[in-house]
């Protein structure tokens, strides 16, 4: 029998640990959507491997955008590489990180990229890494770690096919609702899976739904058009 | 010895020298006489000595490697050595290929006595790891039959005086020392005696001038040494290799070289080229660019390490050069406390460019122009709160729809470019596929022959 004394010393110095307790492997930083940072336990990690299952453009960059944002302060880089299409400046301009810290990287070598990743994620001067489509193995994903780790930074994973399992720290898989989005957190390191958690877009991205009574129909059928 | 003005520096082995160090028997032979010039350690330990024939040194050592003579190669890395000597001494003259003159006078009020000075030049020899042999005298040319008598790396200059020193070791040819012998003048001491006029009955013309510099009756013609405006330094193998791992052993110290060239000057370099010499092929360049300009020599390596570790080698090289652009004054504006800033993006940039292509870097830049696939860096671009609604990504060439689609919000008409070659008429709508993606689509309202008339050009994601 242990002394009740014994355990709430352990417990005070973190060396006991419950199944229903949330121990995020890194700190979280406000994702800018109250219900998944309650669904994270704080938000988005700080450092790490992360992924987000989503088909593209179904909102997966507006989902991360406030947390783009807010890390990149300073003259820090995001680096987005093989992304479905050039990012375009008005848009990051209006909304995210100034198209100045914007690199878009396009390298369809495997090698090249995972070298790439890896120099990106240990510079110290990117706070995030976003790569499109690339499936990582075990050993690369811990080297990864080891990087986000040593340059504060953090990569993820974007792409809709299914990957392999690797030591992830975060995995997120998004689908699409009508204005809205649906997040579940499907793997992540000192928890549970979690979610769904429903998103509207509305309030945080009023530009992309104006109300209704403006010059075009919402909802009309793109066949009445003339298609 | 403190009317003495002139220090001469002899390099007696600087062939040898000036490639990389080998463990095997190597001997430098002269073409024409056949006979050794220079030998390393490992040559003289068994026999093979300066003078001796090249059938007696094969005899005497039957692995002995045997390279060629070859002026252009001494010239050139007493180029080197002059440049590396010129931080300690000011005024420096050639005697190409195997001596350097240097003029003490004016560097004695620098470093207050020979003694100092001299540890100066000497500390920068060892470093250079050459053989020398070195002496003083009122002139060069006495200074160099000096030198060329003395011990090879000796501590001190003490050496006897010209005029006990035998004429074999002034710049005379064999022949007229022979004839000079035969009449009995054997040292400098004997020419001193004898007065010129009877010398030139008997003597060609270039003797007697020989004879006039080297016991300071007429002045020397002195060849003088001006440092390059821009770093160089070319090295040759000893073997043709395919391996270009054999550079990284020899890149921090050039590097090194480089850095201290750069610190001195106040400078940086924007760009190195590294350039490998193949027999059967034209030189191979690597170019190395850092955007804001570089000295540090870690740095440098590792942006050249990451050329040289794709660099796949179709033929051997034999030789291989480092070429810095000439460098740039150093901005007064480097912050202390900026350890993770701006410099940190630009080592990451510099090194990203160092293995992927120009064409794999896109940075968004806003352009003063309507159609979207415009990307002109323009600095006029509209202010923010004008700023329409554009998706996150933008194909680079719009594709033809396939599928229903409903309509979001729409049409915004863009209608521009008729100035140039290319015209836009369209109507953008955002949209929704069933899938659930939210797209930028839009109407062409310039019709061609059967061409689609809607298209997919970005995602809101």
């Amino acid at each position: 029998m242990i002394p009740d004394s014994l355990l709430s010393t352990l417990a005070r110095q973190g060396h006991i640990r419950q199944g229903r307790q949330l121990m995020p492997p890194a700190p979280g930083i406000d994702s800018g959507y109250p219900a998944l940072n309650r669904l994270l336990g704080g938000g988005l990690p700080e450092y790490g491997v992360c992924r987000l299952k989503a088909t593209a453009g179904i909102g997966e960059i507006r989902l991360l955008l406030p947390y783009l944002t807010r890390r990149a302060v300073d003259s820090s880089l995001v680096v987005l590489i093989n992304p479905p299409g050039r990012p375009q400046a008005d848009f990051w301009r209006k909304f995210g990180p100034a198209p100045a810290k914007v690199l878009n990287l396009m390298i369809p070598d495997r090698r090249d990229l995972l070298w790439c990743l890896q120099q990106c994620l240990q510079s110290g001067c990117c706070s995030a890494v976003l790569v499109w489509d690339c499936d990582i193995e075990t050993r690369h994903c811990k080297q990864l770690q080891h990087a986000a780790y040593a340059g504060n930074s953090c990569l993820w994973l974007i792409g809709d096919q299914t990957l392999s399992s690797i030591p992830l720290t975060l995995s997120l898989s998004a689908s699409p609702l009508a204005r809205g989005i649906r997040v579940w957190v499907t793997k992540r390191k000192g928890g549970w899976p979690a979610g769904p958690v429903d998103i509207k877009w509305q309030d945080r991205w009023p530009d992309f739904y104006p109300a209704v009574g403006h010059s075009c129909q919402p909802g009309s059928r793109f066949g009445e058009l003339g298609y | 010895m403190t009317e003495a003005s002139w220090l001469y520096l002899h390099f007696p082995r600087l062939q040898l020298e000036c490639q990389p160090t080998s463990e095997a028997p190597l001997a430098v032979v002269c073409p024409q006489s056949l006979k050794i010039r220079q030998s390393n350690q490992a040559a003289q330990a068994q026999g093979v000595y300066t003078g001796i024939g090249f059938a007696l040194a094969c005899t005497l050592c039957d692995r002995l490697q045997v390279q060629p003579y070859r002026r252009e190669k001494e010239v050139h890395a007493l180029h080197q050595l002059a440049h590396s000597l010129y931080q300690q001494s000011a005024i420096i003259n050639l005697f190409a290929p195997q001596g350097l003159a240097l003029h003490i006078r004016p560097m004695l009020t620098y470093y207050g006595s020979l003694s100092a000075y001299w540890e100066a030049i000497r500390q920068c020899l060892t470093k250079e790891k050459v053989t020398f042999c070195a002496a003083t005298a009122t002139n060069p040319l006495a200074a160099k039959a000096l030198a060329t008598a003395q011990k090879a790396n000796s501590e001190d200059l003490a050496c006897p005086p010209l005029d006990t020193l035998a004429l074999v070791y002034s710049d005379l040819p064999e022949k007229e020392v022979e004839r000079l012998h035969r009449v009995g003048i054997v040292t400098f001491g004997d020419l001193r005696q004898l007065s010129l006029s009877e010398l030139s009955v008997r003597f060609d013309k270039s003797v007697i001038q020989y004879i006039k510099q080297v016991l300071g009756h007429s002045r020397v013609q002195l060849a003088s040494f001006t440092p390059e405006e821009y770093f160089y330094h070319y090295c040759e193998l000893n073997y043709a290799s395919s391996n270009s791992h054999i550079i990284s052993q020899w890149l921090p110290h050039l590097l090194q070289d480089l850095e201290v060239y750069l610190r001195k000057r106040n400078q940086v370099t924007q760009a190195l080229t590294l350039t490998l010499y193949h027999y059967q092929a034209p030189e191979s360049p690597l170019r190395v660019s850092a955007a804001q300009g570089q000295a540090n020599a870690s740095i440098w390596m590792r942006l050249l390490q990451v050329k040289l570790d794709q660099l796949k080698l179709a033929h051997p090289f034999y030789a291989f050069s480092l070429k810095a652009e000439p460098g740039q004054t150093l901005s007064p504006k480097t912050d202390l406390f900026d350890q993770m800033g701006a410099g940190a993006t630009d080592d990451l940039l510099n090194l990203l460019k160092a293995r992927l292509p120009s064409s794999a870097f896109f940075w968004p830049t806003p352009a003063n122009d309507h159609r979207p696939e415009c990307n002109a860096t323009d600095t006029t671009a509209p202010a923010d709160s004008t700023l329409c609604l554009r998706p996150a990504f933008l194909l680079a060439r719009p594709q033809p729809l396939t599928g229903p689609l409903s309509i979001n919000a729409g049409p915004e008409r863009i209608t521009s470019g008729w100035w140039d070659q290319h015209p836009v008429r369209r109507d953008y709508y955002m949209a929704q596929d069933k899938r659930g993606r939210e797209l930028w689509v839009y109407r062409e309202l310039i019709s061609g022959p059967q061409s689609p008339q809607w298209y997919l050009h970005g995602y809101f994601s």
